[in-house]
Parts: C-alpha cells; structure tokens; sequence
C-alpha cells in the first residue's frame, strides 16, 4: 500500500501539495485527477521518490520511497514528458532498466512490442507521440513493480490502443497484483479504468472514493408525472441531489441506494420512470457539491 | 542498496550513452602524441650517446607535466565528462528518469563520476603505452621516458580529477547550462579576480606598494584552499610532492562536499538558474562588490583626480554595482525586468563598494606606516637599489657564479638595531609622498626595498623613498655584517683558490694581475677585511678611488660523447667592486703590483674632447645665460595644452603643459646640439674638474646627476684611426665660464 500523510511540497514558496493525506490500496487501479497546477504530478513525483516531501511522509508498503532503493524497485514512474536514452531504441530502454529493475521482463516485453506493431531497433525520438507512451507504458508494466505510476499518460493514445493497455493492465493486476496509479486532468480518460479515484485541487484532495461505491450510493433517474402532487410526494423521499427539467420529463440525481429509490418512486406509480447509468463526471458533480465545491469549476 | 553486479551493469549502460565522449578522448589521446613522437623520431638523424637522454626526454615531452597540449585536454576533457555525465540536472524529464530509479543518488554519483574519470585515464593510460612501443622499437627508450610520463600522468590525472570534480560541483549548483558555465567561471575565478583587485588597489593607492616578492602569487598560494583551478596550475608549473599531496586532499574533501551537495540538490532544480537559493546572494554580492571596485578604480584612473575627492571613483563603483546587479539578476530571473530584484541588497553592495575603495584610497588601516611590532619580526632584508648601482647581486655556489636576488635571500636579524632606522625611513617615505601630493616634484630620492619576515610566516614587502639617505639611520644597516655578506655577497663567497686574476681600473688605467696561492689569500684577506669595516659615512663622503672585479675560473670537463673529451676552463666575474681610499691595505696590494692610483693623463696633443650640458644651456654663478643651444624661440599661447609627439617614439604621445611644448619645440630644433667642443687650451683645465664617471655610480644613491655636465675625452688608439671614448661628469654648479672666455 503506498501512503502519503499530510505530505506538503513547495515550490519557491509556492504551495503545490498541501498536507495530502491519501492511500493506494494493491491491486486497485487508482485515478488521481484534478486541473493543470493541481499537484497531481507533484504527488507522483513525490510517490516515485523523484522529490522530497517538504512537510510528511510518503511511504510503499511502509517503507519512507525517498532515496530509497527497496521501496523504489516496487515504483515505476512514468512522466508525462518522459525521457528516453539518447539515440535510443525500445530494446536500449530495456537494457538499461533491466540493470534497475531486477525483475524486469524482457521476454514479456519484447512479446508486448511485438503486439502492439512497435519497431525494437529504431529510435524512439522517431516515434509518434502514442507511440513513445505506449514504450513507456510497456517498459512501467514489465518492470515487475508493483505500483506503476502513469502522469498523463492515457494523454495521445488513441481508443484502440487505450483499450490494448487497459487489457494489458487487467491481465497485470490479475497475475501480479500490479496497481497502476493513473493521473488525468481528464476525467473521461479514467472513467471507464478506474476503480478509485482521488480529486486533487489546489494542492490538496477534496476526496477519494472507490468507484464502485460512488456509483452505488447516486443514481439518476428519469420520469414522468401524472401531476405536481405525485412529484412532491415521490420527492420528498428522496434525497435529490440535482434535478433538471425538460418539458415534464424529470432527470434527477438522488443519493441513496438504487433498489430503495427504484422501489419507492415505482410505488408511486409514475407516467414514465427509468433508472439511467451515471457518467463518472456526473458522480464527481454531486460529490463535490457535497464538500461545497463546484465541480464543473473545478474540473470541466 | 544496489549490489555490485548492478552497479557494474549501471557503468556498462552509462558508458553506452557516453559512446561520444569515448570516441572523442580515443582521438585526442591516441593520435597526437604517438604520432608527435612517430614524426619526431623519423626526422632525427641520430645522436650521439650524451645527447640520447635529452632526446628521450624531448619525445617524452607531450605527455611530461608541463605539456601544454595535455593541459588542453584535461581540462577540456573535464568540461566534457562533467556535462556529459552530470548535464542530466539541468532537464527536468531527465531528472525524473535518473532518480525515479531505485538507486541511491550516491551510487548514481559513483557511476558517473568514475566513468568519467575511466573516459579520461583509460586512453591516457593506452596513449602512454602506445608512446612507449613506438619509442622502445625505435631503440630511443631511456629511464627519463618512464620519469616524464609517470609525473605527466600523476600531473594531470591530478589535476583532471580537480577540475573535473570543480566543475561536477558546479553543476550540481545550477539548472542550466549557461548559467554552469557562468558559475563555473565564479568558481574558479571570484578568489584571483578578488585577489587581483585587491593588488591593483593597493599599487594604485598606496605609496609603499612594492613590486618585490610577487604579492598576488604569494597570497594565491595562500588563498590556494578557494581557487580549485591553483593546484593544477602550479603543479603543471613545478609539481612538489608536498603539493600533489595537498592537491590530492583538496581533491578528495572537494569529492566529498560534491557528493553531499548532489544528494541536497532538490531535482527540482533542473531548468532553474542556480538550484541552491541560498547561493543566489553570495554569488551576486561578490560579483557585484568585486565590480563596483574595478569600475571605481577604473574611473579613477580614467579621471586621474588623485588629489581630489574622488568623485569619479564613487560613480564607478556605483555604476558596477548597478550594472552587474542588473546582469546577475537578469540571468538568475531569466528576465530582464527583474534586473532590479532586491533592491536593498544592492544598495548594501554600493555603499560596501564604495567603502572598499574609499578606505583603500585614504589607507584607512595604514599599509604606508604599517611597521610590524618588534617582536613579530624574525628578520629583515633591506635593499637599495642605487647603492652601488654598477653591482649586481651575484655570488658563487661552489661551481660558478650566480645572480641572487638581495631583498630575498638577506636576513638582518638584528631587529633592535635596525627598528629605529625602520621607523625613520617610513616617517621619512610619509614626508616625501605627502610633498609630492601636494605638488612638490621631488628630484633626487632614494629608493629601500623592505622586507619584513614575520615570524608567523608571512613577509611583508614595501618601498619607502626619501630624500635622502642620512647616515645615522642606514649605518646600522650597512655596517651589519648580515647586511654585508650579502650585498657584497660575491666577494665574500667566492672560494680563494677559484681566484684566477684581479682587475684594477681607474678610468683609462686598468690593470690586470694574475696571482698566485699567497696572493690569492693575501688580497681576500684584505679586501674582505676592509669592506667589512667600510662605513657608510665613508662611502656617501668618498667617491671610490678604483674599480676591482676578480676573474673566477672552473674546470670543465667535455660531455661524454662530444667532439672533445678535454678538459677547459670557464670564466666568471665578480661584480664591479668600489675600493675606497681607506682600503689602505688592499691599495698597498694593488700599488706593490704596479698598480698606480692617481696616474696622471699624459697629453699627446691629438686628444679631443666635448661637454654635454644635459639642458642645452649653461648659466654663470649669477644665474646668467651664457651658452644655449637654442637659438629661436616659439612664442605659444599661453594656457594651451598639447599633444605632442615624442621625437623618439613617435607612437607615443606625450601631454605637456605650454612650457614643456616650448622647450621640446626648440629642442627638437636644435636637436643634437647640447654637446660643444672643448678648446684644447682648456683640456688639462677641464680635465683635473673630471670625475670618472662610473665612479659615480658607487656615490650616494639620492644625489640627483641628471644636471651634471659630461665630458667626453676621445683618445686616439695607436695603430688604428679611431678614437676610444671615456665619459667624466662635472658636478652641476661647477665654474666652467673659462670654457667661454
């Protein structure tokens, strides 16, 4: 588990982490979102033992990861600008981590370029830019670390291939236990990845919550009344968190469980009434209005 | 931890992204030299034996010590492996690479820097031995070879492990890779720029500046420990074990200090001017402090308001502070408007500028009467440098004779006596400088060499000048007999045995007497004994009454191999020494050998001779003009400064106030005519007013002589048409009106 405590980074005096208290439980695949300037890579960089926490503790597997190596060999960073030998191949960039990483896998590496159609003798400064991130996501995943750290990395990929290596993680976290922590200033680009997700704004996490948990405790629904007295009755058992109105067709976001709001709006016998899924965008909506933030300002 | 398999396979991949700088030292090491020799050795023609040594040793040069061409490389080839191992700092993507991995930062340091090191040593190391078999089948290999090439290698590898770990230092100090080489420069430079101002201020403003012992290498040797660029320099120069050791240690704590800063460094310093904030304000106080001095100096001497307030030297140093705050903030920022960042701490650096050299100019702390206190003093060297200004200072080392330098070997230990005539002679040096900043042109002074030994250790050189040279003050210091032995140190060290003859002169009589063992004792004796109880008030009184030098000779024997295989004498001389009327002992030696010290001239009527008046005029005792060489005279406007153009330099140009333009007019016109004829009438007349004019040269070193007269006597030589010419001076003042009758 990798756990950082009221971790606070500066820049010049410029507050860029501000006492960030969040874990990254094994095996889940995290989401670190939040706008430009949030922190989100500053807390990565932190987690890779890349900078030095001026305030708290970062630790992996409860070990501190600054300047040191035993937690480090179970981190791999990939930075959103990331940097490849010079004059280098995707067969040098293995080299050179197979001298670091003891449990690099070059076999499986080599095999992973070989499906995704990546040239291993050419120079990585003539790929494209999909190209260069798919590398470094193949060198992250046969690292033979447990935590792979990608900063915008989803960023340039195009959806075949982000299906490709949503595969490729899958079958890594079944196999190994592999937790992949993905930071995005896009929330779409985590939406359909992602089984935690932590908001970052101005330095600090305005939450962090599993996925599967948020979608389960708000739900939206659409529906029709027969009149005003209905949609009173229906609402005020519900606990509405946003509601939109076209015509007399009712969306609305209501918090609670989904079994309990479809049995009790269903009772109340509407013209028209269908659960709808919720976009993970719409999930953060309601969230954040719940710490008094508006999303949509934050994120969008 | 990183196991030592890792370690070795993180070399291997550090190496392969340094193929370049592999290649690069591979060309630089291994083909200059070899072939330098391969030529060398094709061109010669063969030597004989004793000449195969310096042979050997002029193919070993290149790799010797102080190869200029080695200097180049190590140097350069630190620049290279410092940035190209280390250059990673500056780019923040490649920071992330490198310390995202598990390795500990002191482990990734290890790798690149010893890789940096093998990148130099490794085709150093094949360049040696390549050098070697070309000069061993060539049959030239000699033990000097191996000698050259171990002190070059110990030399520069030395000196590349100094740089190179300076520079790897100051990378680590920085984000970017102009501002390294600006830093690298601060780092090298700050201390021998600070040094050298220092210096310059001190011979701009203080009187007693002297120039003796080198000042500014003295206390770069002291100061060694701040300017990391000294070992290198002075071991390439001289290398002593004493200072390859030093060296070595500097080196190995400078290691150490860099490895530490490289594990502070954040990594997110990359990208920015200096990594280390706190380094921002000592870089930029001392530039700006260090500026602010040259620039105020510099206007200073540009406005040449020495006797004023110095105005010009403010603005000067205000406008370098201003100038490089601006520069240094600029480039700190990358932006030029925040050139006036930090405001207060320029205003700090002004007014410290503007101390610096204001206490400098008014000598605030009195360098021109600083007089160590007596105690402090092991021992004195005092020169002057008119005392017998025909002598220079040289003395036999048991083979020949050498030239030594009196202000440095001398040692007056003495202090109590000499104290009193320390103290005067700064009282006195105090008088004359004042005078002459108040205007007062001061024509005949004498000059002293000071050294104060102290007995921490350091010495201390000043110049005093005076006016005069009063007997009671120098008569401690002349008639010690440690002030002597050196001043007149051939005399006294020249082995009697080596004496091979003695030459006597008096202007056109000389003589030379060849001695034999007693002599040789006899005149040694007496002369030593004599010139060790000569006082100064005898010599400042007396002009000498001869001129002595002694011929040394020692046997040679031909080099083994050379054309001759004899044996030959060589010769060297003592210098010129004065004998004063009361060396009675040594003038009875000298007559008993026919040596006759006031021989009349005899005339022989086919004499001529001229007299030179040094201003081209000679006036009566009443001050009346009775000769002048001009014989027109400009009228100028008054109050009018020129340029005019030396006579006898055209290049340089001379700023003369409207008299001095008058005078070089007219004596350009009437150049070539202040020396006159002599009516032979007046020969014998003028002739018994004479002085022989290298005797001179042994009087009081204050007396001014630019206004004695100077008389030429040109003497037929028997046997051939021409003239031999001897020079007699006439004191100024003397009555020469019958030369006009």
């Amino acid at each position: 588990m990798i756990k950082a405590e009221n971790v606070t980074k500066r820049f010049d005096g410029m507050l860029a982490v501000d006492r960030v208290s969040v874990e990254i439980k094994e095996g889940i695949v995290f989401g670190m979102v939040g706008t430009n300037g949030a922190g989100k890579s500053t807390l990565l960089r932190m987690m890779a033992g890349v900078l030095k926490a001026d305030e708290g503790l970062i630790t992996v597997d409860e070990q501190p990861v600054y300047e040191n190596p035993l937690a480090k060999k179970e981190v791999f960073y990939i930075s959103d600008d990331a940097y490849y030998l010079n004059n280098g191949t995707p067969v040098d960039m293995a080299d050179y981590y197979g001298a670091v990483y003891e449990r690099f896998n070059r076999k499986r590496y080599l095999e992973l370029l070989d499906q995704l159609g990546l040239p291993l003798s050419r120079k990585i400064s003539t790929f494209s830019k999909g190209m260069k991130k798919q590398v470094s996501i193949l060198l992250g995943v046969c690292a033979g670390t447990k935590y792979l750290f990608c900063d915008e990395t989803f960023d340039g990929l195009d959806p075949v291939m982000r299906q490709a290596v949503k595969s490729i993680f899958a079958k890594e976290i079944t196999e190994r236990g592999l937790t992949p922590v993905l930071a995005s200033h896009n929330l779409r680009e985590l939406e359909d990845i992602c089984d935690h997700v932590g908001l970052l704004h101005k330095g600090g996490v305005l939450l962090s919550k599993d996925l599967e948990e948020m979608r389960t405790g708000i739900h939206k629904l659409q529906c029709v009344f027969a009149d005003e007295e209905q949609e009173k009755r229906v609402l005020m058992g519900l606990e509405v968190v946003n509601k939109e109105e076209r015509g007399r067709l009712k969306t609305l976001t209501v918090r609670g469980a989904g079994e309990e709001i479809a049995e009790r709006v269903a009772a109340a016998d509407p013209v028209f009434f269908e659960m709808l899924p919720l976009t993970l965008e719409e999930i953060f909506i309601s969230e954040t209005e719940v710490v008094g933030y508006d999303f949509k300002k934050l994120i969008l | 931890m990183t196991s030592r398999s890792s370690f070795f396979k993180l070399l291997k991949e550090d190496l392969r992204q340094r193929l370049w700088t592999i290649v690069l030292a591979a060309i630089v090491f291994l083909l200059p030299v070899p072939i330098y020799i391969a030529m060398e050795i094709s061109g010669s023609r063969g030597f004989s034996t004793g000449m195969l040594d310096n042979f050997a040793r002029r193919l070993a040069s290149p790799m010797g010590a102080n190869s200029v061409w080695m200097v180049l490389v190590t140097v350069t080839g630190a620049l290279i492996c410092a940035v190209s191992g280390f250059g990673y700092l500056f780019s923040k993507k490649k920071v992330d690479f490198f310390h995202a991995l598990p390795v500990k930062r002191e482990t990734l340091f290890a790798v690149k820097y010893v890789n940096g090191v093998l990148i130099y040593l490794v085709p150093y190391v094949a360049m040696v031995l390549v050098s070697f078999v070309i000069i061993a089948v060539t049959g030239n290999f000699r033990a000097v070879v191996l000698t050259v090439a171990a002190k070059g290698l110990a030399v520069h590898l030395l000196g590349y492990l100094t740089v190179y770990t300076t520079l790897i230092l100051c990378v680590t100090f920085v984000g970017n890779i102009v501002v390294f080489f600006a830093v690298s420069g601060w780092t090298f430079g700050i201390t021998v720029v600070a040094l050298w101002m220092y210096c310059l201020l001190e011979e701009m403003f203080f009187d007693t500046y002297s120039y003796l012992g080198d000042a500014f290498t003295e206390r770069l040797h002291f100061l060694r420990f701040l300017c990391p660029g000294y070992f290198y320099v002075a071991a390439v120069d001289d290398a002593t074990v004493s200072m390859l050791i030093q060296q070595l240690l500097f080196t190995l704590v400078l290691a150490g200090i860099t490895v530490f800063v490289y594990r502070m460094r954040p990594s997110d310093g990359a990208g920015k001017a200096i990594a280390f904030p706190v380094l921002k304000p000592v870089i930029r106080v001392s530039i700006e402090i260090l500026a602010g001095g040259l620039m105020g100096m510099m206007f200073y001497d540009m406005a040449d308001n020495s006797h004023g307030v110095p105005g010009w030297m403010i603005f000067g140093a205000v406008l370098g502070v201003v100038l490089s705050h601006m520069l240094v903030q600029s480039i700190f920022h990358f932006d030029i408007r925040k050139c006036f960042a930090s405001k207060g701490s320029m205003f700090a650096c002004v007014i410290v500028s503007i101390a610096v050299v204001l206490v400098m100019r008014y000598d605030t702390f009195g360098y021109d009467t600083y007089l160590p206190k007596e105690k402090k003093i092991e021992s004195v060297a005092i020169e002057v440098p008119n005392l017998d200004a025909r002598r220079n200072n040289s003395r036999h080392n048991g083979t020949t004779m050498e030239w030594f330098s009196e202000v440095a070997e001398m040692e007056l230990t003495n202090i109590s006596e000499i104290y009193p005539a320390l103290k005067v002679m700064i009282e006195d040096s105090e008088v004359f400088y004042d005078a002459r900043e108040y205007g007062e042109y001061r024509e005949g002074y004498v000059s002293v060499n000071v050294a104060y030994r102290l007995k921490n250790g350091k010495t201390v050189y000043r110049e005093y000048r005076m006016e005069g040279m009063p007997e009671t003050v120098f008569a401690p210091v002349f008639e010690n007999p440690e002030y002597k032995e050196i001043h007149y140190a051939d005399i006294y060290t020249v082995p009697e045995k080596l004496v091979d003859s003695v030459t006597v002169r008096h202007a056109m009589n000389e003589q030379v007497m060849s001695l034999n063992e007693t002599e040789k004792t006899e005149l040694m004796s007496v002369l030593r004994r004599e010139l060790s109880a000569l006082t100064l008030k005898e010599k400042l009184e007396n002009l000498p009454v001869a001129i002595l030098d002694l011929r040394i000779v020692h046997k040679m024997s031909a080099g083994e191999g050379q054309k001759s295989d004899g044996v030959y004498d060589v010769y060297d001389y003592t210098s010129e020494l004065p004998i004063y009327a009361s060396f009675t002992e040594t003038l009875r030696f000298l007559t008993e050998r026919g040596f006759v010290i006031d021989k009349a001239y005899e005339w022989t009527g086919r004499e001529m001779m001229r007299i030179e008046f040094p201003y081209g005029e000679y006036r009566g005792k009443d001050g009346n003009l009775i000769w002048s060489a001009y014989t027109e005279k400009y009228s100028f406007d008054s109050e009018i400064e020129y340029y005019v153009t030396d006579s006898s330099e055209e290049t340089d140009y001379v700023l003369l106030n409207e008299k001095a333009v008058q005078t070089v007019a007219v004596e350009d016109w009437a150049y070539g005519d202040h020396v006159i004829p002599v009516e032979p009438e007046d020969f014998e007349r003028l002739y018994a007013l004479c002085t022989w004019d290298d005797l001179k040269d042994y009087g009081d070193p204050s007396e001014n002589t630019d206004y004695d007269f100077r008389v030429f006597l040109e003497v037929p030589q028997d046997g051939y048409n021409m003239y031999e010419t001897y020079r007699y001076v006439v004191p100024y003042g003397t009555d020469l009106s019958f030369l006009f009758d």
